[in-house]
């Protein structure tokens, strides 16, 4: 929109514009799409394979401690600690709650989470202070995917950070 | 009319007062109007608004680079972890749906699935790690067929997409 203004009988050539209802408007229409939006962070959680195909310097050491992670078609999960390859120790076998109708109820969790964390200082004490940082998941065919991410979260968690995830 | 409604209506302009030649202030030093003093100002917004859109093109160009773009599908809930890491590898995007296996959104059948990772292994060798995304009610087994696959194609590195949960 120009503005003519006369002065003098001459006519003013500059022309004006008054941008700033524009960018009034301009920034209420990002505001808005700035508060109306739905922001969806998505995260990641890394794994390595476990069997094969592992490089020469992600083979562990011997006498690095583990866990192997077992979970059944039925909700069950078993935690084996390995101080080192021979041995065999800290076995623990978790039971799931049943529910009301006696089925196979969820995985207890939070046992899960203790337990790892029991092993965790287990490791440090029997293994000369060298940290629990390597774990395998073995889960069934039947095991539902929201599972194995939870033990993958808990075990990041309790501070494990290899984990190998076998395929079936 | 003498003059229109927007010459009454406006402001003393910036670039009218910027003008050394036909100022409004004549040779007397007096304004013309109405003899008294013009008490209205006006902000030169054009510098500042210059130095914004050159951040925000600064911004956008650099940032670009850093966003790795994940489609999820309508009926697809990812599940959700708490301890989950932000995506900074590049990776090959591998998408279980009810219709099938989408691989960088082409489908694919489980038959075909290790012959196209390895031709894709051996193509973009700058994506070492595969991004899985699959929805949380998905049996292992099929996640399974993808570690295999993934295996003998030489992949190692695995990142599970995941939503962030509260702490």
């Amino acid at each position: 929109m120009g503005m003519m203004s006369t002065q003098n009988n001459k006519k003013d050539l500059n022309v004006e514009l008054n941008l700033l209802p524009v960018f009034d408007i301009l920034s209420v229409c990002i505001c808005f799409l700035l508060m109306t939006v739905v922001w969806v962070q998505v995260k990641t959680l890394e794994t390595k394979q476990a069997l094969g195909g592992q490089a020469q310097e992600d083979t562990p050491s011997k006498g690095q401690p583990r866990v192997i992670i077992t979970m059944s078609k039925t909700n069950q999960v078993m935690i084996v600690f390995k101080s080192d390859e021979n041995a065999r120790d800290g076995i623990s076998s978790l039971i799931p709650e049943s529910n009301e109708n006696g089925n196979s109820g969820e995985v207890n969790w939070i046992r899960v989470e203790e337990t790892l964390q029991k092993m965790s200082q287990m490791a440090l004490s029997k293994s000369q202070n060298v940290p629990l940082t390597m774990a395998q998941i073995l889960p069934s065919k039947a095991t539902e995917y929201k599972q194995v991410i939870h033990i993958m979260d808990i075990l990041k968690k309790v501070g494990i950070k290899n984990i190998g995830l076998s395929p079936i | 009319m003498k003059s229109g409604i927007l010459e009454n209506q406006k402001f003393h302009s910036p670039l009218e007062s910027m003008k050394i030649l036909g100022s409004s202030f004549g040779r007397s030093g007096k304004a013309h109007r109405g003899g008294g003093k013009n008490l209205s100002f006006s902000l030169n917004l054009t510098t500042l608004i210059d130095a914004f859109c050159i951040l925000v093109i600064f911004l956008l160009s650099n940032m670009s680079d850093q966003f790795f773009e994940v489609k999820m599908s309508k009926g697809v809930q990812l599940p959700m972890a708490k301890e989950g890491e932000n995506i900074l590898s590049l990776g090959v995007s591998i998408r279980l749906e009810p219709q099938g296996i989408f691989l960088e959104d082409q489908m694919v059948t489980d038959q075909d699935l290790f012959r196209n990772l390895l031709e894709m292994k051996k193509n973009k060798k700058e994506k070492n790690a595969l991004v899985i995304q699959a929805d949380q009610r998905t049996d292992f087994q099929r996640i399974s067929l993808i570690l295999r696959a993934g295996e003998q194609a030489g992949y190692e590195k695995y990142l599970f997409a995941v939503l962030p949960e509260k702490k």
